[in-house]
C-alpha cells in the first residue's frame, strides 16, 4: 500500500509533464499553421524562379539527420547509455548549427533577390525566422541537457529533461516538414 | 527498459529516418518536375512525412500507454 501511494504520484507526474509538453507542441504548431496559411492567402502558389531548391533539400536532410540522432540519444539515455547519449546530443547540436547556417545562407541569397519588402520575401523572412528562432531555442535546451548530462543528472530511470529536449526537437523538425514544401516546392 | 531492447530501437529510428529521406526527395523531385498542380500531392507527402516523427520518434501513443 505505501508502495502504490509511493509510485504514484511520480508516473503521475511524468504524464502530467508529457500533457504539458504537447498541450505547449499544439498550441505552438497553430502559430506555423497561420503563418503557413498566410504564404497561400498573400502569394497564392507563387515562387520566385531564384529560390535555391537544392540548398532547401540539404538542410531538411540536415534536420531531419538531426531527429534521428535526437532519437537516439532519448533512446540510450532511457537504456542508460550515458556516451551514446552525450555523443547523439553532441551530434544533434553540431547538425542543428549546420542547419542555421544554411538557413544564413539561403537568407544572403534572399536579400539580394526577393527582399522582406516584397510580398514573398515577407513571407519567407517570417516562416524562416520563427522557425530558426524555434530551432535556436532548440539548441539552447539540449545543450543545458548536455551540461547536466555531462554532471550525470539523468539515469535509465530518471531522464525527463532529455525526453522534453528531443521531444521539442521533433516538434521543430515536424514544422519544417510542412514549411520547406510550402516555400520551396509549391508552385 | 532493458539494454538489449536498444539495437532494435536504434533500427526502428533508422527506418523512419530512411523512410524521412525517401519522402522529402520524391517531394523535390515532385516540386522541381510538376510546375503548377503539385500542392495537393506535396500536402498530402508532408502529413505522410510528420507521422512517423510524431509516432515513433515523439511516441505520441505515451500519452494514453501508461506502461511506457
Amino acid at each position: 500500500m505505501v508502495e502504490a501511494t509511493a509510485s504514484h504520484p511520480v508516473h503521475d507526474r511524468l504524464s502530467i509533464n508529457r500533457l504539458g509538453l504537447w498541450l505547449f507542441i499544439i498550441s505552438d504548431s497553430f502559430l506555423f499553421a497561420a503563418l503557413l496559411s498566410s504564404r497561400f492567402f498573400l502569394q497564392g502558389v507563387h515562387r520566385p524562379a531564384e529560390l535555391n531548391q537544392p540548398l532547401g533539400l540539404v538542410i531538411s536532410i540536415i534536420l531531419v539527420a538531426s531527429s534521428l540522432t535526437a532519437y537516439r540519444s532519448e533512446m540510450a539515455a532511457a537504456h542508460g547509455d550515458q556516451r551514446g547519449f552525450r555523443n547523439n546530443i553532441l551530434m544533434t547540436i553540431g547538425l542543428g548549427l549546420l542547419f542555421i547556417i544554411g538557413v544564413g545562407v539561403e537568407w544572403r541569397e534572399a536579400f539580394t533577390h526577393f527582399p522582406p519588402s516584397t510580398g514573398f520575401g515577407t513571407i519567407f523572412f517570417t516562416l524562416t525566422g520563427v522557425h530558426a528562432s524555434h530551432v535556436l531555442s532548440g539548441l539552447i535546451l539540449l545543450g543545458i541537457v548536455l551540461f547536466l548530462g555531462r554532471k550525470g543528472r539523468f539515469t535509465s530511470g530518471s531522464y525527463w529533461g532529455v525526453e522534453g529536449a528531443v521531444k521539442y526537437w521533433h516538434f521543430v523538425d515536424v514544422a519544417w516538414v510542412f514549411i520547406y514544401p510550402t516555400l520551396y516546392l509549391v508552385s | 527498459m532493458h539494454r538489449t531492447e536498444l539495437p532494435s530501437k536504434m533500427r526502428l529510428g533508422f527506418i523512419v529516418f530512411g523512410v524521412l529521406i525517401v519522402i522529402e526527395i520524391i517531394e523535390y523531385v515532385l516540386g522541381v518536375n510538376m510546375k503548377g498542380g503539385a500542392w495537393p500531392l506535396l500536402a498530402v507527402l508532408a502529413v505522410i512525412g510528420a507521422w512517423p516523427i510524431v509516432q515513433y520518434f515523439m511516441h505520441f501513443t505515451q500519452l494514453w500507454r501508461r506502461e511506457e
